[in-house]
C-alpha cells in the first residue's frame, strides 16, 4: 500500500515535471511583441528559389498541382517541391496539431474559414507586400485577413449560384431565367410548384433547401443583401438583433413554410438530377459533376446569380495558400505561392480542376466566361463577401445552422431565433 | 556441584550447539531468502525490461494525454493557446460548471442515456436468443448463420453507416421504396426527430448482437451435458432447464458482454457523426459527439471536461453492472 502511494507520488512528480518542461519548451523563444496582428510582413528575396519546399494540398492527389510544381522546378532548377495530399476531412485537425507542435511543412492549402483560427494560433507568416490585394477578388482577399493583417494568398475561390432546370421552368411558363430579385424569384418558385404533378410529373418541390451543417453559407448572404451584417468589426459586437437579420430569417423560413422546398435533408444534387426539384443553390463544382455523371441532362440546366433584395451579395469561400511560421524554407515557399497565383498558372489550374480562380486576371486569362454557365459565378465573385474573421467563427456558424434548422422545421419563430442567435453568439464571443 | 556442572555443561554445550545449529539454520534461511530475493529481483527486472516498451508507449500516448487532458479541463485552453501555453490560466471547475449550464450537453447526455438503456438490453437479449437458437436447432446451417450474424461486427462502422444512410434516403432509398410497394409513404428517417435515434438503436443492435452471440454460444457449449441430463431426470422442462441451469452458468458471459457493449454504447459516436451530424435538432447528438464538436471548435478545455464526465459515467455504469451481474458466491 505504502509502496504504491510512493510510486504514484513519484509518477505524479515526473508527470508534473514533464508537463512543465513541455510548456516551457513550447512557450519559450517567443517575445511579447510578435504574434497575431503584430508581425512584420514576410520578405521575398530576389533571385530564384532554392531548396526543398514541402507543401500540403487538400483532397486527392492533385495532378494539376504537381504539373505546375514541375514547371516551377524547371524555372528554378535548385528548387524541389514536394506535395503531400491530405484528405479534407482530416485537414483541419492536422493543420492545428502541426502548428501547435511546431512541426509544419513549409506551406499549405488552407480552407478560407480556418484562416482566422490558425492565424490566431500564431501559425502563419504575414503575406509579403509584393503580393498585392488588388490582383484578387476583394471577398477572396478578405478571407486571408485576421485583425486587418493578411496571412496568405487567395488560391481557389468558391461561391454559389442558382442552378435551374430549363425543362421544368419553361413548362411553368417562365421565359428565360427565373427573376433575379427576391420577391420575383419567390413568385416564380410558386409558379413552378403549381405545375408539380400535371405538367411536371416528377417534380415534388420548386427548390431545394440546405438544412443543418453549413446552411449558414446560404443564409448569411441574405443578410448582406439587405445591406446589413451579423457582426460589426469596429465595435466587435454581433448584430443579430438588427432588422436586416429579421428580414433574412423571414425569407429563409418562407420557402419551406410555403411548401416550396423539402425539409427532409434529401440530397439536392440527386434530387435536381432526378427532376424532383427545379432549382437549387450550389458551388461551381456541381455543374462539373452534372456534366460528368449525368451527361444526358446537358443543355437542360443553366445557372443564374443568387437573387437579391437590395444589393447583390454572396458567400466567398474556397481555399488560400499560407506559409507557416515554422517553415524551413519560407523564401522558396512564398515564391511558389506567388508562382501558383500568377494569372496564367492559376488559370491553368482552375481549368484543369474545374474550380474558380481567386483573381479576375486568371479568370480572363483562362477565358472561363466562354462557358455560358460560368458567367453567373463570375458575377457572384465580384460581390462575394467573407464571413467575419474571428477565431470563434465555426462555433457561431454551428449556432446559426442549428437555429436555422429550428426555423425551417417550424420549431421556433423568427423572433425567437433572432433572440437566440444574438444571445448565444454574444456568450460565445469572438475569441482571444 | 560437579554433577550439576556436569549436568549443566552438556546442557550448556547442548545449548550452544543448539544455538549454533539454530544460527546456521537461520543464516541458511537468510542465504536462501537472499538467493530467492535475487532470483525474484532478477525476474522482476526481466519483467520490467520486457514490459518497458509497452509502458513507455503507454505513458507517452495514453497516460500523458489523459493527465494532460485532465489538466486542460481545469484551465481555459483554446486552440489559440497551443503555441503560447503561458497565456493559459487555471480556472478550477469553471468548465464543468459551464458544461452543466449548457442545455445542449444535457440533450447529448439524455440521447446517450436513451441509446444505452434501450440498445444494451435489446442487444443482450437478441444476442442470447441468437446463441440459443444456434445451439439448439438449425444444426445444418449453423456456420452460415454464425457468419451472417457476425459479419456486421467486423465490417467498418463507417461503411455500415454510409450504406444504411443510402438505404434510408427519403426518396431514392431502398427502405422507402419497399414500403411504397405496400402503399406506405415512408418518412424521412434520418431527418425526423421521431425516427433518427430509434434507427440508430436498431442499427446498433443489428451490428453488435454478433459479438454477444459468439460469447454466449461459447458459454452455452461449455454447460456440462451431465447437468442437463440430471435436471431432465429430476423432471425439469426445457424452460426450467434453461432458467435454472443454463442461465446461471452464463452469468460470466453475460457480465463480460454487458460491460464491453455498455462501454461501447456510452461512447456512441460514429453513427450520428456519419449519418446525421447530431441532428435533426440535436436529436442524435451524443455525449462523445458533443465533446468532439467542442474539440473541433478549438475549445479544448470544454472538450476535455466533457470527456471526463463521460469517463465518470462509464466507470459508474461498469461498477453498477459488476454489482448486478457478479456471481453472488
Amino acid at each position: 500500500m505504502r509502496i504504491t502511494t510512493r510510486h504514484t507520488a513519484r509518477t505524479v512528480q515526473i508527470l508534473c515535471v514533464t508537463v512543465t518542461a513541455a510548456l516551457v519548451a513550447t512557450g519559450c523563444g517567443r517575445s511579447a511583441d510578435s504574434g497575431p496582428g503584430k508581425d512584420a510582413p514576410a520578405e521575398i528575396g530576389a533571385g530564384k528559389a532554392k531548396g526543398t519546399v514541402v507543401m500540403w494540398s487538400m483532397g486527392d492527389t492533385d495532378k494539376s498541382l504537381e504539373s505546375l510544381a514541375k514547371k516551377f522546378e524547371q524555372e528554378n532548377p535548385d528548387a524541389d517541391v514536394k506535395i503531400t495530399a491530405v484528405p479534407w476531412s482530416a485537414a483541419h485537425d492536422k493543420l492545428t496539431t502541426s502548428i501547435a507542435g511546431g512541426n509544419t511543412p513549409d506551406m499549405s492549402v488552407v480552407g478560407t474559414t480556418w484562416m482566422a483560427e490558425m492565424a490566431a494560433m500564431n501559425g502563419f507568416q504575414v503575406s509579403p507586400t509584393s503580393i498585392t490585394s488588388s490582383d484578387f477578388y476583394p471577398g477572396q482577399w478578405d478571407t486571408t485577413k485576421y485583425k486587418d493583417t493578411s496571412y496568405g494568398v487567395p488560391f481557389i475561390a468558391d461561391t454559389q449560384a442558382i442552378y435551374y432546370r430549363t425543362d421544368i421552368t419553361t413548362k411553368a411558363g417562365i421565359k428565360g431565367a427565373p427573376a433575379g430579385d427576391r420577391a420575383g424569384y419567390l413568385k416564380d418558385l410558386k409558379a413552378i410548384q403549381a405545375t408539380a404533378g400535371k405538367q411536371n410529373p416528377k417534380l415534388r418541390h420548386a427548390t431545394g433547401l440546405v438544412m443543418g451543417f453549413n446552411s449558414w453559407i446560404f443564409w448569411v448572404p441574405m443578410v448582406w443583401q439587405q445591406g446589413g451584417d451579423i457582426y460589426d468589426a469596429k465595435t466587435g459586437k454581433f448584430t443579430f438583433d438588427s432588422p436586416e437579420v429579421a428580414k433574412a430569417l423571414e425569407y429563409y423560413a418562407s420557402v419551406p413554410k410555403q411548401g416550396l422546398a423539402p425539409t427532409d435533408r434529401s440530397d439536392n444534387v440527386q434530387a435536381f438530377r432526378d427532376g424532383l426539384i427545379a432549382t437549387y443553390q450550389e458551388g461551381a463544382w456541381a455543374g462539373g459533376s452534372f456534366h460528368k455523371d449525368a451527361p444526358k441532362l446537358d443543355g437542360t440546366w443553366k445557372t443564374m446569380p443568387v437573387p437579391y433584395s437590395k444589393q447583390a451579395a454572396g458567400f466567398a469561400g474556397g481555399s488560400d495558400l499560407a506559409v507557416f511560421k515554422d517553415a524551413k524554407n519560407p523564401d522558396a515557399a512564398w515564391k511558389f505561392a506567388q508562382f501558383l497565383t500568377e494569372p496564367a498558372n492559376l488559370a491553368t489550374y482552375a481549368k484543369a480542376t474545374g474550380s474558380l480562380p481567386a483573381s479576375p486576371g486568371a479568370w480572363s486569362e483562362g477565358k472561363l466566361s466562354e462557358d455560358e454557365n460560368m458567367k453567373a459565378f463570375a458575377k457572384q465573385l465580384e460581390v462575394s463577401k467573407a464571413p467575419p474573421a474571428i477565431t470563434t467563427w465555426q462555433q457561431i456558424a454551428d449556432v446559426i445552422d442549428s437555429e436555422l434548422e429550428k426555423l425551417s422545421l417550424g420549431k421556433a419563430t423568427v423572433a425567437e431565433v433572432q433572440k437566440a442567435l444574438q444571445s448565444k453568439a454574444t456568450s460565445i464571443g469572438t475569441g482571444r | 556441584m560437579t554433577s550439576m556442572s556436569s549436568k549443566t555443561l552438556p546442557a550448556g554445550r547442548g545449548d550452544t550447539s543448539r544455538q549454533s545449529t539454530e544460527g546456521s539454520e537461520r543464516s541458511a534461511d537468510r542465504r536462501h531468502s537472499v538467493l530467492r530475493s535475487t532470483a525474484r529481483g532478477r525476474q522482476a527486472r526481466a519483467a520490467w525490461i520486457l514490459a518497458a516498451p509497452f509502458l513507455a508507449l503507454f505513458a507517452a500516448f495514453t497516460l500523458l494525454p489523459v493527465v494532460w487532458s485532465l489538466l486542460m479541463s481545469l484551465t481555459d485552453t483554446q486552440s489559440a493557446d497551443l503555441r503560447t501555453p503561458l497565456n493559459v490560466s487555471f480556472t478550477s471547475f469553471d468548465n464543468y460548471v459551464r458544461l452543466f449550464q449548457d442545455d445542449q450537453f444535457f440533450t447529448a447526455l439524455r440521447n446517450t442515456a436513451v441509446f444505452v438503456l434501450v440498445a444494451l438490453p435489446l442487444t443482450l437479449a437478441a444476442g442470447l436468443a441468437a446463441a440459443v437458437a444456434l445451439d439448439r436447432g438449425i444444426q445444418r446451417f449453423r456456420a452460415v448463420f454464425r457468419v451472417g450474424f457476425y459479419l456486421p461486427v467486423i465490417t467498418s462502422i463507417v461503411a455500415v453507416a454510409v450504406v444504411w444512410k443510402t438505404l434510408l434516403e427519403p426518396r431514392s432509398g431502398l427502405v422507402n421504396l419497399v414500403l411504397g410497394w405496400f402503399g406506405i409513404d415512408g418518412p424521412a428517417w434520418l431527418a425526423d426527430t421521431r425516427f433518427a435515434l430509434p434507427v440508430m438503436i436498431v442499427m446498433a443492435v443489428w451490428r453488435n448482437l454478433g459479438t454477444v452471440m459468439i460469447i454466449m454460444l461459447a458459454g452455452l457449449q461449455s454447460v456440462p451435458q451431465s447437468l442437463m441430463e440430471a435436471a431432465e431426470l429430476d423432471g425439469a422442462g426445457p424452460w426450467q432447464r434453461f432458467w435454472r441451469v443454463t442461465f446461471p452458468l452464463l452469468r460470466p458471459a453475460l457480465l463480460l458482454t454487458a460491460v464491453t457493449t455498455g462501454i461501447g454504447y456510452l461512447q456512441f459516436f460514429d453513427e450520428p457523426f456519419v449519418m446525421t451530424g447530431g441532428g435533426p435538432l440535436d436529436s442524435t447528438l451524443s455525449a462523445t459527439l458533443y465533446a468532439y464538436k467542442q474539440f473541433g471548435n478549438g475549445n479544448y478545455d470544454m472538450a476535455s471536461a466533457a470527456g471526463y464526465v463521460i469517463f465518470v459515467l462509464i466507470v459508474a455504469l461498469t461498477v453498477l453492472q459488476f454489482r448486478l451481474l457478479r456471481d453472488k458466491d
